[in-house]
């Protein structure tokens, strides 16, 4: 079977996470730290998964075909990077069973990844599909692969 | 093409000064009715005039054009020009027209109408000219960039019948007087305001509430509205009144829609919160909701009270309440991303929600939403217009002062994040 378009799967990818971080926020503020810890761990699991497809597989050949290496994709790392740090508060705040903590920084994540899917889905995708031409199909085999490994 | 991210975006302190002068315009044309209630007795009343022009220009407009700045360039992959100089003297020509316009209306003062068209129109056509370069710049086929040309039009169109009238009346120009009234007053708060609350809630409401896109055909039929506005207006400078009516209908349909749409929206979010926002939202798809039908009484009725709650709704409750929602969400955001990107030392920040504390954001936009429906009913009540206008007031400056001190802290803080030593964290590596 062949493998979804990219921009459709790592779209999609993005509304999966959205879900994922609402049933965190949904399990800690009603207290059930249980649910909140298991909903954490696999929204940081795909997450991460879905920053390493694009910046191991879609980001290196979005720069081979556009020689741009400090422009578009500079800027995506750099919000990852934000975004795992958030990833990195919101342990914490799990760990402690904070709250409010979890509101906040779920919050602080939530409308940090909306801006960046915002530019993602709308500026980069395309660009790079367009940029990539008849080997759109093989790339996105290989981002379906890391991202599910 | 051009890839802008939010650190690409204006420094915030210039879209902040927007959001500060515009929520004390607001608060300064509540307090003009305060002064001056019977000014709701009619529309052509001159410090119902000035008050609504207050709160338009002096209010609503530099909040949009503030959060344009930063939103054009995020939501787009767009960047507006930067004219560090030039882009403050625009906000201070801004108000400083939409004051002296004010000042005009309420005394009546020809040269005061000169002095604030100029201003004015050195402000707004500088403000459109960086818009339009950006958004026609690049072509982008995406929806949202589409929308925004289109509100940009209803904007220059705004702008342009706002000028004219100014040359009717100080140069005795020989143009339709009250057709270039209602045309003005149609394209500002249906065109330019509302077109511009349905383009930005098309991204903002799905995305911040984590919930359902937007219909396609909802898109394709918000097309429609700058065609409904002109067809309606020649139909009615016609006096062909039943395509007039029919217009005005579908537009009011356009607006029970966003309402409904919207609300379904909020009431089906998976965000897990339950918070100002949240309820805030939902108070802005009630309100388009009622507005719908108040627009559609105002056109059969003959009663012009009906025409005078729906501007007093649209302006204060849809303009004004929508904008009260969304700046909680815009300025905390702004000021906590900033504090992040200087953090290097990894100190503890204030949580998102404890920037400007929740309580206090939803008894303001309880005291808000209640005064635009307050003074919305003393079209028809105007012993209500003193006590409206007061909450009106109160409740717009009670905002300015929350997010003054957010903004206060910010820049403490922020000074002090930049004097602290890097501290390195484990960092959470790709699975």
């Amino acid at each position: 079977m062949s493998s979804p378009d990219f921009v459709t799967y790592l779209t999609t990818d993005h509304r999966h996470c959205d879900e994922q971080l609402g049933a965190l926020r949904r399990s800690a503020i009603g207290g059930d730290w249980q649910a909140a810890s298991a909903a954490f761990e696999a929204l940081r699991h795909d997450i991460l998964a879905h920053f390493a497809a694009e910046e191991e597989v879609l980001f290196p050949a979005f720069e081979a075909s556009s020689g741009m290496t400090c422009g578009p994709t500079a800027v995506m790392r750099m919000e990852h990077e934000e975004a795992r740090e958030l990833l990195l508060d919101l342990a914490e705040a799990i760990a402690a069973q904070e709250t409010d903590g979890v509101r906040g920084y779920g919050e602080a994540l939530l409308i940090l990844l909306q801006q960046h899917n915002m530019k993602e889905e709308n500026i980069l995708y395309p660009m790079a599909q367009q940029g990539l031409g008849p080997r759109v199909g093989e790339l996105s085999a290989q981002i379906v692969l890391r991202r599910e490994t | 093409m051009q890839l802008v991210s939010t650190e690409a975006s204006p420094a915030p302190d210039l879209s902040f000064a927007h959001f500060l002068a515009g929520l004390a315009g607001m608060g300064a044309a509540g307090i003009l009715l305060a002064w001056q209630p019977e000014a709701l007795l009619t529309r052509w009343h001159p410090a119902a005039l000035a008050a609504v022009h207050l709160f338009a220009l002096a209010g609503l407009m530099p909040v949009m054009l503030g959060a344009l700045l930063q939103f054009v360039p995020v939501a787009c992959g767009l960047a507006l020009p930067r004219w560090p100089r030039l882009d403050w003297l625009i906000l201070s020509a801004l108000l400083a027209g939409a004051y002296a316009l004010a000042g005009g209306f309420l005394f009546a003062d020809p040269a005061w109408l000169l002095t604030a068209g100029l201003l004015l129109a050195a402000s707004l056509l500088s403000f459109l000219t960086k818009l339009i370069r950006a958004l026609w710049q690049q072509r982008l086929q995406a929806a949202l960039p589409a929308a925004l040309r289109r509100n940009a039009l209803a904007f220059a169109a705004t702008v342009l019948l706002g000028l004219s009238l100014i040359g009717v009346m100080r140069f005795g120009w020989a143009l339709p007087f009250l057709q270039l009234v209602d045309w003005h007053a149609q394209w500002g708060l249906i065109g330019w305001i509302g077109g511009l609350i349905i383009s930005v809630s098309s991204v903002v409401v799905p995305m911040f509430h984590v919930s359902a896109h937007y219909p396609k055909h909802w898109e394709q039929a918000t097309r429609s509205l700058p065609l409904l506005l002109l067809t309606g207006g020649l139909a009615s400078l016609a006096g062909w009144s039943t395509l007039a009516q029919l217009c005005t209908a579908l537009l009011a349909l356009l607006c029970l829609a966003f309402g409904l749409l919207t609300g379904l929206r909020v009431v089906e979010a998976r965000r897990g919160e339950r918070d100002a926002f949240h309820w805030g939202w939902l108070a802005v798809a009630a309100l388009s909701s009622g507005l719908a039908l108040l627009g559609l009484l105002a056109s059969l009725a003959s009663d012009p009270r009906w025409g005078l709650a729906f501007g007093v709704l649209a302006l204060t409750g849809l303009g004004g309440g929508t904008i009260s929602v969304m700046l909680y969400r815009i300025v905390p955001f702004l000021i906590w991303l900033h504090w992040q990107r200087a953090n290097k030392a990894r100190a503890r920040l204030p949580l998102l929600h404890q920037i400007v504390p929740e309580r206090a954001q939803r008894a303001q936009l309880l005291a808000d939403f209640g005064a635009s429906l307050v003074l919305t009913t003393a079209a028809f009540v105007p012993v209500l217009v003193l006590p409206g206008a007061a909450l009106l007031a109160a409740s717009k400056l009670v905002q300015l002062s929350l997010l003054a001190r957010a903004m206060h802290a910010y820049r403490q803080r922020l000074a002090l994040l930049h004097t602290l030593p890097p501290r390195v964290r484990p960092a959470a590596g790709n699975p």
